[in-house]
């Protein structure tokens, strides 16, 4: 795992950590991150969150992918 | 700031940006259950009076529907299904256990549990790499098996209907690879119920119109554990890349899913587009061993997938009552 820096925002989707600068709405980190936001929620420092939220030093941005393989009984 | 909810001004847990709708944790679960009894309604799904079996996965999708279901006071059970599938994550283990999580919660509901691999011998990865069917990936077989004994164990336990989590965007990547494919038979067939008969029973899916990011949202918040990763064979599957697709374009056109899903079921219903589509008659005959109707006289392609041993463990506990089509 990535050591936070305090002057960074942690964004971590499944193993993958990236520290970014804050000032950054969710929506705007993802967009940089070639991620497609309609693909993923997101949550602040562990709430749920719309993509409008704009982040600060030292928080941590959980991305969740919501795409699934479309088989509904495993 | 985040958004703010349009009817509490609390911070948004999502914005449908189809909808132009924002809302907070305590407005969009309500908004999740009020919009699922529209849907059920507005396409004829079930009454109260019809005994449900929703088919649960421990995916988000299929634990948020039930859990939407017993909120709307239906009466609704859940079928899972153990399909023996590790990947190395324990994939179906975890699957089971977020199931039987979710009823320990809700005791006014029951979990009915089939193990394939303890009551037919085999997992199946096994089954397909015995009978080498679906090009090294056990999807097909994983297909005819669900269909097979979901089916088998509504009629066994009198249930009338099967529900599926099937969302917006498993029905959208469907329609886009039907319409790819001019697949005319399917796009037919594509709606949210699929009405009982011939021994089958009704196939209904309440989640048909909302959005994926929206069923995981509303699992989220209502605290229901669900397993985040996917099943190890849906790595490279055509649904996903359709699904990223689809998602590409509707991030620059919001709602550009939604429009094309009720599109085509306006199409559908209200301006004919099927309405000279003569679906060909298919001669069903019961299966010589499970009693289940199938298109070709003697066994069905489930019962000549299984070893001959444990064919007798696939019979009806009593006779469907469908009427073989004779053309």
């Amino acid at each position: 795992m990535t050591e936070q820096s305090s002057e960074k925002v942690l964004v971590t989707l499944r193993k993958q950590q990236w520290q970014v600068e804050p000032g950054k709405t969710a929506r705007q980190i993802m967009q940089e991150l070639d991620l497609n936001p309609e693909n993923y929620l997101t949550m602040i420092n562990g709430q749920l969150t719309d993509d409008s939220a704009r982040l600060k030093a030292g928080d941590r941005l959980k991305l969740v992918a919501v795409i699934s393989g479309g088989s509904h009984a495993a | 700031m985040p958004r703010k909810c349009r009817k509490c001004a609390r911070p948004a847990v999502i914005n449908m940006r189809q909808h132009k709708l924002a809302l907070c944790a305590e407005h969009f679960p309500e908004w999740v259950v009020n919009q699922t009894e529209r849907f059920i309604k507005k396409y004829r799904m079930f009454t109260r009076e019809d005994r449900v079996l929703v088919a649960v996965s421990g995916g988000k999708d299929s634990l948020a529907l039930w859990d939407v279901l017993l909120q709307l006071g239906y009466q609704v059970d859940g079928l899972y299904l153990g399909l023996g599938i590790d990947g190395g994550l324990g994939y179906s283990d975890e699957s089971r256990a977020m199931c039987e999580a979710f009823a320990a919660q809700h005791p006014e509901t029951t979990l009915h549990i089939l193990d394939i691999p303890a009551a037919y011998g085999e997992s199946i990865p096994q089954m397909a790499a015995r009978t080498r069917r679906g090009r090294g990936k056990p999807c097909s077989v994983c297909g005819l098996v669900k269909r097979h004994e979901m089916n088998r164990i509504a009629h066994d336990l009198g249930y009338n209907v099967l529900a599926t989590g099937h969302n917006l965007d498993d029905e959208v990547a469907v329609l886009f690879q039907n319409t790819l494919n001019w697949q005319v038979g399917y796009l037919a067939r594509q709606y949210p119920v699929l009405p009982e008969g011939d021994g089958f029973a009704r196939k209904v899916k309440p989640f048909c119109r909302f959005y994926e990011r929206e069923t995981a949202t509303y699992a989220i918040v209502r605290g229901i554990d669900y397993v985040y990763d996917e099943c190890p064979f849906a790595e490279g599957a055509t649904t996903i890349y359709y699904k990223e697709l689809l998602n590409t374009l509707e991030a620059d056109k919001p709602g550009a899913k939604l429009h094309f899903y009720l599109s085509f079921l306006r199409a559908r219903d209200k301006e004919g587009l099927f309405a000279n589509w003569q679906e060909e008659k298919v001669e069903l005959h019961p299966c010589e061993n499970c009693g289940q109707p199938t298109s070709a006289p003697g066994l069905c392609t489930f019962c000549r997938m299984l070893p001959e041993a444990v064919r007798p463990k696939v019979k009806l506990a009593h006779p469907l009552t469908f009427t073989p089509v004779h053309t």
